[in-house]
């Protein structure tokens, strides 16, 4: 009697257990799961104020991951001793997204830094600021951004170098000066120049 | 049964074990209600031999001279039976132990404990039972196990903690809970056990592989988490208890309540559940920004038994919402350099204590349901069956949001791990010297990455496993283990193809075996020594196959290797047992050598991404070598005062590199004083300890291996305790206050993740109540 019980206790446990075996999908990922966000398109547009030298232009195209720079052309070609007005566009070219238009809105939470290296072949400064952008003033102060920027190359400037290009992102909410950092890079790109 | 006796045949012939003309077995029972007693103490002492009663209650000692004798049986809780008897005997000893009228008996429960310790496994086990977990309640499952010699704690900051057993931790760990497999993401070092270690009744940690009884994983050690049993007897009671933690504000409290109905005989049932809320944790300096957490867990437990029969089902829900140190967030190497120069948290926080999560957190919720049955036929043979179905969902948000989001909203990374199992096991009555199990398991899982993210590939896998594992009584003082097992997995991952964003469909089989033969020889009352060689495997995880991109808090590229095989064990492992009326002491000594040891190496070229260049580790294999000593001994000079101390020991190498195997706990050494004034009063329960635990620096460092900054150095750490009963309003209060860190020393652990941002918590005063229900 107890064995007989047991056995229909058993047998209704095993097919509980193969019917839930074989009742299941794949698990193949639909459509675009899992996307997360991508810049995969740096482009730094120069342009001098003086009409001696032409505009000039660097993009950097990454994998789909981020990973792999290439740089078109190779190397940003500066003149020495100029000026130029110049600004950076951000893309997912992926999902054809313009990042530059998502940073311009939330401007109060993006600082870009430029520095040439060697320090020696010039200086870069910052030349907007968040009152330029549609965003709220959210932190009562009008603090650079950094989407265009002035590039003035050193008279002696000669050979190869980088222009480095970093992206703070403040995601604790607004930032407090024009110069601070954050513990969150999100572009932090070495374009390589030529004088 | 033919089948049975045959394997019974077989085993006899391989083992070639002698069998005795004289020998004496029997079962221990449970007078009131016919229940089986393990682990019962039976012992003869004027022959100077003993056993312990297995989970049938049934015990043998044979190779005893003819003779009389007289035997003494034993049991916690129950009043020894006493006789005189002659051997040979016709008749099994049949003994049925009447419940205790009055509370333990200390001489007779030192003399089951010692026994029970003496033949519990030819592998390294340590228990911790209800008094101890009692202790430790409102800790996590991480910290309460870290109590135990050879067992460490992988943390990430002060919310998250993960078992390491012998310098093994992770996928190499098994962690079961009421004999179900935990099954979350647990390939990751900063994802930690789901699991609410208020609700144990028991915790057993077997150190070393075990790859026969509990399958694939099983590398390092098994964790296993038991509830107390239901109580069948009508009536309804329970318990309640609540702590208070000073250093993150926590509180925690815990309810069981539990009966059975006269109304409904043979049902019982059990609702117990738990919440922990806890703020900031604090270093002696600074609070722990974003260090906050709130866990809540439930469990109802419902049994049945009719004659042999015994059903029970179990539904489980864990969640926890826990923060994540703010400062461990960053974008790049130049983050993370800037980060240890600055040595703390970012000067400019004027962070202030609160209860708030904020991103990055993480949110996990584990849902189980199971169902186990378990039944005698015949001529006492078992049959045990389990079907287990659990979900975990674990969603992380990062600090940082996408572009359009707000952090902390949508979460970062949205898993879910749908895992069923099913699991039966017969131990056919082979005969009184003899226990043999054999099993097969089948397990499905399907893993699932929400709209947001993208961790680790989606996936559908299959296991099935088929084991026969036994003991055997070979001499009165020698008992043998053998065991084989055969397990095979196959998967259908989705992983991302990095160059079009789609996704690719990779099937993959693997195929492990697992072997144990051991032998545990007692020598006399006192002593007793065990060996054991084991062989576990793992299929690698599918983090290890699949990673690619940034692991946040650690500025590390990971690039994992599809091509990976499966890993292998074989652990050699002695321990050499003690326990006598003044002393108990256990000294274990191991050499694991892990075969194709997945581990992620440092590449010689960094990654260069948009984010900046990283360090770049990619997924490989090698031979690993774990071999270390675990030792502990404690002294009762006097009947009220006990002295401890331990050590735990290791030294892994990574065979194919020649050096120092990356990631394993430093040494530590220990010690504990404790005075119970109230066993010299008369007085039950009154207790002071103090203890001191030093671990040295890791300086075994594998040549050329990137450190972002190097181990911190070695701490010692000093607790105290104080507890007693207090009755109050008619009930007893079981009263502890403690003080974890007593000196608020500044430290950091080589295996602690946070270790290049910020110390561990400084000094925290305890307070634990509890009182029974009814």
């Amino acid at each position: 009697m107890v064995t007989h019980n047991t056995t229909r206790a058993l047998g209704a446990l095993a097919l509980l257990g193969a019917l839930s075996l074989t009742a299941c999908d794949s698990g193949a990922p639909d459509g675009n799961a899992g996307e997360e966000e991508l810049i995969t398109q740096v482009t730094l547009s120069l342009t001098p104020t003086s009409s001696t030298a032409s505009p000039v232009t660097i993009q950097a195209n990454f994998d789909a991951d981020g990973t792999n720079p290439t740089f078109t052309p190779t190397a940003l070609a500066l003149e020495p001793g100029t000026t130029y007005n110049g600004s950076i566009q951000l893309r997912d070219t992926f999902n054809d997204d313009d990042i530059t238009e998502e940073i311009e809105e939330e401007s109060e939470e993006h600082l870009f830094r430029y520095a040439l290296s060697p320090a020696s072949l010039g200086t870069v400064t910052v030349t907007d600021s968040e009152s330029d952008y549609t965003s709220e003033d959210e932190n009562g102060g009008d603090y650079a951004v950094g989407l265009t920027f002035q590039v003035t190359t050193a008279a002696g400037a000669s050979g190869t170098g980088t222009m480095n290009v970093l992206l703070y992102h403040f995601d604790e909410g607004p930032k407090t000066s024009s110069t601070a950092t954050s513990d969150e890079i999100d572009v932090d790109v070495a374009f390589p120049v030529s004088f | 049964m033919t089948s049975p006796r045959f394997l019974l045949a077989v085993a006899l012939a391989l083992l070639g074990g002698a069998v005795s003309a004289q020998s004496l077995s029997g079962r221990v029972t449970d007078a009131a209600t016919g229940d089986p007693l393990p682990g019962a103490a039976v012992r003869l002492p004027t022959l100077d031999r003993a056993a312990a009663t297995d989970a049938d209650g049934r015990f043998s000692i044979p190779d005893l001279p003819s003779d009389t004798a007289t035997v003494v049986v034993s049991f916690v809780g129950y009043e020894p039976f006493r006789d005189v008897i002659g051997v040979p005997r016709t008749v099994p000893l049949d003994v049925r132990l009447a419940p205790a009228e009055d509370v333990l008996d200390e001489v007779e429960v030192t003399a089951d404990e010692a026994q029970e310790r003496l033949g519990r496994d030819t592998r390294a086990v340590d228990v911790l039972d209800a008094e101890d977990l009692e202790e430790l309640r409102g800790a996590s499952l991480g910290e309460t196990l870290a109590r135990l010699n050879g067992v460490t704690s992988l943390s990430t900051g002060p919310t998250i903690q993960k078992p390491v057993v012998r310098g093994l931790h992770s996928d190499r760990v098994l962690i079961l809970e009421n004999g179900v497999r935990q099954e979350g993401q647990q390939w990751g070092g900063e994802h930690a056990p789901e699991i609410d270690p208020f609700a144990a009744g028991r915790i057993e940690v077997v150190k070393g592989a075990a790859g026969v009884e509990y399958g694939a994983g099983a590398i390092g050690g098994v964790v296993r988490i038991d509830d107390p049993d239901l109580v069948f007897e009508p009536g309804v009671g329970g318990d309640l208890s609540l702590q208070a933690f000073s250093n993150s504000g926590q509180g925690a409290g815990s309810a069981v309540v539990e009966g059975a109905s006269e109304a409904l005989p043979g049902f019982a049932w059990r609702l117990q559940g738990s919440v922990r809320r806890a703020g900031d944790a604090r270093t002696p300096d600074v609070v722990i920004r974003n260090s906050a957490f709130a866990e809540a867990a439930g469990h109802l437990t419902l049994g049945y038994r009719r004659g042999p029969l015994e059903v029970d089902g179990h539904l489980r829900r864990y969640t926890t919402e826990l923060g994540i140190y703010k400062g461990s967030h960053f974008g790049n190497l130049r983050n993370l350099e800037e980060i240890i120069a600055r040595g703390g948290p970012d000067p400019a926080w004027d962070y202030q204590f609160s209860y708030e999560i904020e991103a990055p957190k993480q949110a996990v919720t584990h849902d189980v349901a199971s169902l186990h049955a378990h039944t005698t036929f015949g001529d006492g043979h078992h049959v045990d069956a389990q079907y287990a179905v659990q979900n975990n969902r674990r969603q992380e948000f990062d600090a940082h949001g996408r572009f359009e989001e707000t952090p902390g909203e949508a979460p970062s990374f949205d898993l879910s791990l749908l895992t069923q199992s099913v699991d039966l096991k017969v131990e056919p009555n082979v005969s009184d010297r003899a226990r043999l199990t054999v099993g097969l398991q089948a397990r499905t899982q399907l893993n699932e990455n929400g709209e947001t993210g993208f961790l680790v590939p989606n996936f559908r896998a299959y296991d099935g496993g088929l084991f026969a594992h036994g003991s055997f009584a070979a001499t009165g003082r020698l008992t043998l283990d053998a065991g084989l097992r055969l397990d095979a997995r196959t998967q259908r991952a989705f992983p991302r193809d990095v160059e079009t964003r789609g996704f690719a469909d990779v099937r993959r089989t693997f195929v492990g075996g697992a072997a144990v033969l051991g032998g545990l020889y007692s020598l006399g009352e006192h002593w007793s020594i065990a060996g054991n060689v084991g062989s576990a495997w793992r299929p690698p995880n599918v983090s290890e196959l699949y990673s690619f991109g940034v692991h946040h808090g650690t500025a590390q590229f990971e690039i994992g290797d599809p091509d990976l095989g499966v890993e292998r064990s074989l652990d050699v492992n002695a321990t050499l047992r003690h326990e006598s009326e003044h002393v108990s002491a256990e000294v274990a000594g191991y050499v694991n050598h892990v075969f194709d040891y997945v581990y992620a190496l440092e590449q010689p070229d960094p990654t260069v991404t948009i984010r900046g260049t990283f360090p770049t580790y990619a997924y490989t294999h090698t031979d690993a070598r774990l071999a270390g000593v675990d030792a502990q001994v404690e002294i009762r000079p006097l009947d009220w005062l006990d002295l401890g101390a331990r050590a735990s020991v290791l030294r892994a190498d990574n065979l194919d590199l020649g050096g120092p195997l990356y990631g394993v706990p430093s040494d530590r050494f220990g010690g504990h004083v404790r005075v119970e004034p109230g066993r010299a009063l008369g007085l039950d329960g009154l207790f002071a300890e103090a203890d001191v635990q030093h671990v040295t620096r890791q300086d075994r460092v594998q040549p050329g291996a990137y450190l972002a900054a190097p181990y911190p150095p070695g701490y010692t750490l000093v607790g105290l305790r104080l507890g007693g009963t207090v009755d109050w309003v008619g009930a007893p209060f079981r009263v502890q206050l403690g003080v974890q860190n007593l000196f608020d020393v500044r430290y950091r652990d080589a295996l602690g993740r946070f270790r290049y941002f910020v110390d561990e918590p400084g000094r925290n005063v305890t307070l634990r109540v509890a009182v029974p229900l009814g």
